[in-house]
């Protein structure tokens, strides 16, 4: 079927899913008792206040026309106003998802960086000592509320040792322009190091905390699926050829354990976007899942609605690419 | 694996592996621990009123001593009780989950798998989908959006994000049981569908839902956890360690044993859950 | 550039950066807006106040709330008491150039009425847009539809838009000719004739500022040139910022606990004053049995004032009645004319209460009642937990529920909805009494989470209304204070306090003053940095 038809195919079915999580999302954020619209006005709106910004938002108008609007404004990738910053949501999306994907991003490097390493010597060095407190480890990482290790960091490393900042992603003195939205990337095209250096600093605590149960997951596969593979063929080559070099049979194993690895990631792309928040809210940094956070307990629709279909969207892609790349890299598996 | 050899035998296995493994022992006392100090908490916790409305401000913000193991907090209660006490709202949390989400999932699952080219079983599969394109916690987090913060939001959410997982899951072993020969020749007899699918199929679907539902546990309680720390939990005055977390935030870094102290009790409960669900996995020799 | 030119320029920023006198201010929320007809938020209002100016000015440098001249000159009140002239100082500059003249005044106000966000609520229904005329370059006219005695005390939070810079700026809108009325400019920009422009606006973390040379009351050594206005969430991280220096002034809304942890601090100064600020537990008077008088006064007599103001808000001045103490003073009232009207603090004594229940056939257990707090409101949940023991006391159950601010400001709007009792933080809205009796006790002023308690007594009601009719201070006085009295007896709510305002920042920052009204305390041009 070849790779063009399975992404074709994929897509086509993504398509009334993604219709799917539309509708639901606007029954969620449309059907609710209740009016945030005088929340958003400030508690001294009169009620002429209201009525008038209830029309401006089309409010007013019957559920089946709300719906119509919602579509064809998204199609235009049109969000609505946010009830809770009187700004258009695509304007605050724009500026919130680059500092997401930041700290997804570095997150997902860090659970590779880390996470690979621990577990290949965890399965070299099977029942060692080595090997027992990376397992160790990767049992209490995955145990790891995620907003209680971002306050114990924060207190530990950041107030009593100073060793980085204890909130936020940047210095205020330092600006730079908003060329990829992302900081370190922005620093560097530009080449500011005092900039890049400063965001790394700021990344560098909630990128490890959001990133800590995935490198202990990674580790935990990783050393998985190396044993299983070593098991297999070092008893099946030591038979028929006696022993051969240890490092085709590491690079077999580690193949396969990329592989796994990869879908992994792949999968808690769409868990760390939404974990996100936690962290963020520990430490103040401005992204999208501590927007969207606020959003639900404002009861601000547009944005709710906003945060959770760019969620969604990130997951069904997230998850595309890992069908695409477990493809790929294992040729047992046709597109079929 | 089939129940095909006596039950008598695959018990007895099952339990000797459970017993070889040395974490699974630990797991199972932390979790039996946890358990009992839910339920006699009242009787083993030092100072019970202290989960109630009960106020001394004059021994506020005190540090871990003898006579407070964990110190006291804002308003004078003793947070070694109030850990202890937390532990209720959590598992009551998780039972409530699991049952909603076991309740809806399992029978939908077994109706997709069983009759998948069905309109009622296609209907279900997409509907699980459209749940399952986003992470379970968004979209419980969305659905909060229409209730009041409390924790029967709080667990209806999650429940609400959590059961097409368990439609997958069995939707997935309904479809290749049913290729089993021992359901083909039910089938061919004339048995009724609603039979086989209880006596047949059901039996068999067991004990990957009963691990993936132990394993669930672990992410379960860190989703209430992370939900009552942002406020969608149980309320003032009933102790919760999520809000516990949150609300010792104000008083840090001195006074560190507000926040410190529940977010233990999460990590320790977990931990003890994960192993259990770890060791039940490996000795029910289900592979995922 | 080489390497060398960038370390010179390098060089050069920062040495500019040394040379300024810059400030970093932390505060807690979110800047929502800077835009001055649609703000509400104490963020909002400081960067409105720093980059605008109000046609009136808070009396700060005397230590008064009431307003005085600034782009008013002076101001003269019809007998009627409906027409209201300003006269417009001359030499006033926007940070385009351009000077200031009373076209930017009416059109600033018809901007407001029209938006009808912000603190437009205090003008609605009060004055038309078309009543807002300029008469010549330098004079402007407000005919209101009726007297209102506070008026010229809202005119604080009218600050003034350069007419000519918006209109070049408007996008398609709704309001015809005027497009979006400059809705999508200023929502990022800002059009204003303060003493600070815009540098950089980042909603959820920065605000930068820096002076405008050509502001009109002109700029002496020492005052702050550079403004970073930070969003900082977390009270630890507030604290540690102050504490070394790396920030210059916290906001005042951190717990008591960090502001005595500061005093203890080397080189930081905590202010503390009087604040113009209630707190108080409303109590909804139309369900049952809080409809009945002797139930709330039982509520009221059980609640443990004292242990609230030492141990929950850590020293504050206890509560008399709605208006804040403050208030009455700036309008020369003592203790002893408040005696005399009855407007008295609240005691508590159980075994009253116990009588006032059984008197109002109220048998123990038999009543549960919901207290409702807003998210984050630590203060409101230790009361909250207090008079949940004390009710114990009486055999009244209380539930407290934790709501998303949002929840409960909706909830307030319907009367099915209003919660039974809820702990609210009131800030004086203008500096007049008028703010604290008629826009909470007033039957017209129900469905906000001022008006909980729903308050109506017909002879508080008419008092009011004379009360805001009167042209003769006096007289006024005598009638907002005989309706407060009356208010008093009713128990509408538990007035428990008037918090201490407090604030932290370094020894070198110089010419703090608190009047009682919110933000203008926060007015960077009336500090200066003495290092």
């Amino acid at each position: 079927m070849g790779l063009a038809g399975f992404l074709i195919r994929r897509l086509l079915e993504a398509i009334p899913t993604l219709f799917g999580l539309l509708v639901l999302i606007f029954l969620i954020a449309r059907v609710i008792p209740g009016d945030p619209v005088r929340l958003a006005l400030g508690p001294e709106a009169t009620q002429e206040q209201i009525e008038a910004f209830r029309r401006e938002l089309g409010l007013d108008h019957p559920l089946w026309l709300q719906f119509v609007t919602y579509l064809q404004d998204l199609s235009r990738g049109e969000f609505g106003i946010s009830l809770r910053t009187h700004r258009s949501v695509s304007e605050d999306l724009r500026e919130l998802v680059p500092a997401t994907l930041e700290l997804v991003g570095s997150a997902l490097l860090l659970s590779v960086a880390f996470g690979l390493p621990a577990g290949i010597l965890s399965a070299v060095y099977r029942n060692s000592w080595i090997d027992a407190s990376v397992r160790l480890a990767a049992v209490s990482g995955v145990a790891l509320p995620r907003f209680w290790v971002g306050i114990l960091l924060q207190i530990f490393l950041a107030y009593r040792l100073g060793l980085f900042p204890i909130i936020g992603r940047s210095d205020p003195g330092i600006s730079l322009p908003q060329l990829t939205g992302f900081r370190a990337v922005d620093a560097l095209l530009v080449g500011n190091m005092p900039a890049f250096l400063d965001a790394v600093w700021h990344l560098a605590l909630p990128a490890f905390t959001l990133a800590l149960p995935t490198i202990a997951q990674v580790a935990r596969l990783v050393r998985a699926s190396m044993i299983e593979v070593l098991g297999q063929q070092y008893i099946l080559v030591h038979k028929a050829y006696g022993l051969p070099p240890r490092r085709i049979i590491y690079r077999f194993a580690l193949r396969n354990a990329l592989t796994s690895t990869l879908t992994l990631i792949g999968l808690s792309f769409g868990a760390l976007i939404e974990n996100a928040f936690l962290v963020e809210v520990v430490f103040s940094w401005p992204g999208i899942s501590a927007y969207g956070a606020q959003a639900v307990l404002a009861k601000d629709f547009n944005a709710v609605v906003a945060v959770t279909l760019v969620i969604g969207l990130a997951f069904l892609v997230a998850n595309l690419v890992v069908d695409l790349l477990y493809g790929l890299l294992d040729p047992r598996v046709r597109y079929d | 694996m089939t129940k095909e050899t006596p039950a008598s035998t695959s018990r007895a296995r099952f339990v000797r592996r459970f017993l070889q493994n040395p974490l699974s022992l630990v797991g199972a006392m932390i979790v039996g621990g946890v358990i009992v100090l839910a339920l006699f908490a009242p009787w083993i916790a030092p100072y019970p009123e202290d989960a109630g409305a009960s106020v001394h401000f004059d021994r506020a913000l005190q540090p871990p001593n003898s006579a407070h193991w964990f110190g006291t907090d804002e308003v004078g209660r003793d947070i070694f009780t109030r850990v202890l006490f937390a532990a209720r709202p959590a598992l009551v949390f998780v039972v409530v989950v699991l049952a909603l989400a076991l309740g809806i999932g399992v029978p939908t699952g077994l109706v997709a798998g069983y009759r998948p080219d069905s309109i009622l079983g296609r209907v279900i599969l997409r509907v699980t989908d459209i749940f399952l394109a986003v992470p379970p916690l968004a979209l419980a987090l969305a659905f909060t959006v229409a209730l009041q913060p409390n924790l029967l939001t709080a667990m209806v959410a999650v429940s609400f994000a959590w059961w097409p997982w368990y439609t997958r899951l069995v939707y997935g072993e309904v479809l290749r049981i049913r290729k089993e020969p021992f359901v083909e020749a039910a089938v061919a007899l004339g048995q009724k569908d609603s039979l086989i699918m209880l006596r047949h199929i059901l039996p068999n679907v067991v004990s990957p839902v009963l691990v993936k539902a132990t394993l669930d546990v672990s992410f379960i309680i860190l989703l209430g956890s992370s939900l009552s720390f942002l406020g969608i939990g149980a309320q003032e005055p009933t102790p919760d360690w999520g809000a516990m977390v949150a609300r010792g935030r104000l008083y840090l870094p001195e006074a560190w044993w507000l926040t410190t102290m529940p977010g233990m009790a999460i990590f320790v409960t977990v931990i003890g859950f994960n192993l259990l669900g770890d060791a039940l996995r490996d000795a029910l020799d289900v592979r995922q | 550039m080489g390497l060398r030119q960038r370390l010179v320029a390098l060089g050069i920023v920062l040495g500019i950066a040394f040379a300024q006198v810059s400030f970093t201010y932390l505060e807690g929320q979110e800047i929502p807006t800077i835009d001055p007809a649609k703000h509400t938020d104490e963020s909002s209002l400081h960067a409105v106040i720093n980059m605008y100016d109000p046609l009136v000015y808070p009396r700060v440098s005397e230590g008064l709330m009431e307003p005085g001249p600034h782009v008013a000159e002076s101001w003269t009140v019809s007998s009627d008491g409906r027409t209201y002239t300003f006269k417009i100082r001359r030499g006033i500059l926007f940070h385009d150039g351009s000077e200031l003249t009373a076209d930017d005044v009416v059109f600033s106000m018809r901007r407001m009425l029209t938006l009808k966000k912000g603190f437009s609520w205090l003008w609605l229904g009060l004055l038309d847009p078309g009543n807002v005329r300029a008469v010549d370059r330098y004079t402007v006219m407000f005919q209101l539809n009726e007297p209102f005695a506070p008026f010229v005390s809202t005119l604080t939070q009218l600050f003034i838009v350069n007419k000519k810079l918006v209109m070049a700026n408007l996008k398609p809108g709704p309001y015809g000719a005027l497009g979006d009325y400059g809705e999508a400019f200023l929502a990022n920009a800002e059009a204003g004739s303060g003493p600070y422009q815009l540098v950089r606006y980042e909603r959820s973390t920065l605000l930068e500022m820096q002076r405008f040379p050509r502001y009109w009351r002109g700029w002496k050594p020492k005052q702050v040139e550079h403004v970073y206005y930070r969003v900082v969430k977390e009270e630890a991280t507030m604290r540690t910022l102050l504490a070394s220096g790396q920030a210059d002034m916290i906001d005042q809304w951190r717990t008591p606990q960090t502001y005595e942890a500061l005093k203890r601090t080397p080189s930081v100064v905590v202010d503390e004053k009087p604040s113009a600020q209630l707190f108080h537990v409303q109590m909804n008077t139309q369900r049952p049995p809080l409809n009945d008088v002797r139930v709330r006064r039982a509520i009221a007599l059980a609640f443990d004032y004292n242990t609230a103001l030492r141990q929950i808000f850590l020293g504050a001045v206890q509560a008399r009645g709605p208006v804040p103490l403050i208030a009455w003073q700036a309008y020369g009232v003592k203790l002893e004319d408040l005696d005399k009207y009855g407007i008295v603090a609240y005691r508590q004594d159980l075994e009253a209460a116990r009588k006032e229940l059984a008197a109002a056939g109220i048998r123990p257990g038999q009543v549960t009642l919901t207290y409702v707090y807003p998210e984050g409101g630590n203060i409101q949940r230790q009361v909250g937990l207090l008079l949940q023991s004390n009710l114990n006391q009486i055999g009244i159950r209380l539930n407290l529920q934790e709501l998303p601010w949002a929840r409960i400001v909706e909830m307030a709007a319907s009367p099915e909805s209003t919660p039974d009792m809820a702990a609210i933080y009131d800030t004086l809205k203008y500096p007049h009494p008028d703010s604290h009796t008629y826009g909470m006790y007033h039957p017209s002023a129900w469905g906000s989470y001022r008006t909980i308690s729903r308050y109506s007594n017909g002879v508080v009601t008419a008092l009011l209304e004379r009360a805001r009719r009167s042209t003769d201070p006096k007289e006024q006085l005598e009638l907002y204070l005989r309706a407060t009295g009356l208010i008093v007896k009713d128990y509408p709510s538990i007035y428990v306090a008037n918090p201490l305002h407090r604030i932290a920042f370094r020894d070198y920052v110089k010419g703090y003053r608190y009047v009682g009204l919110l933000g203008y305390d926060v007015a960077f041009y009336d500090f200066t940095v003495e290092r």
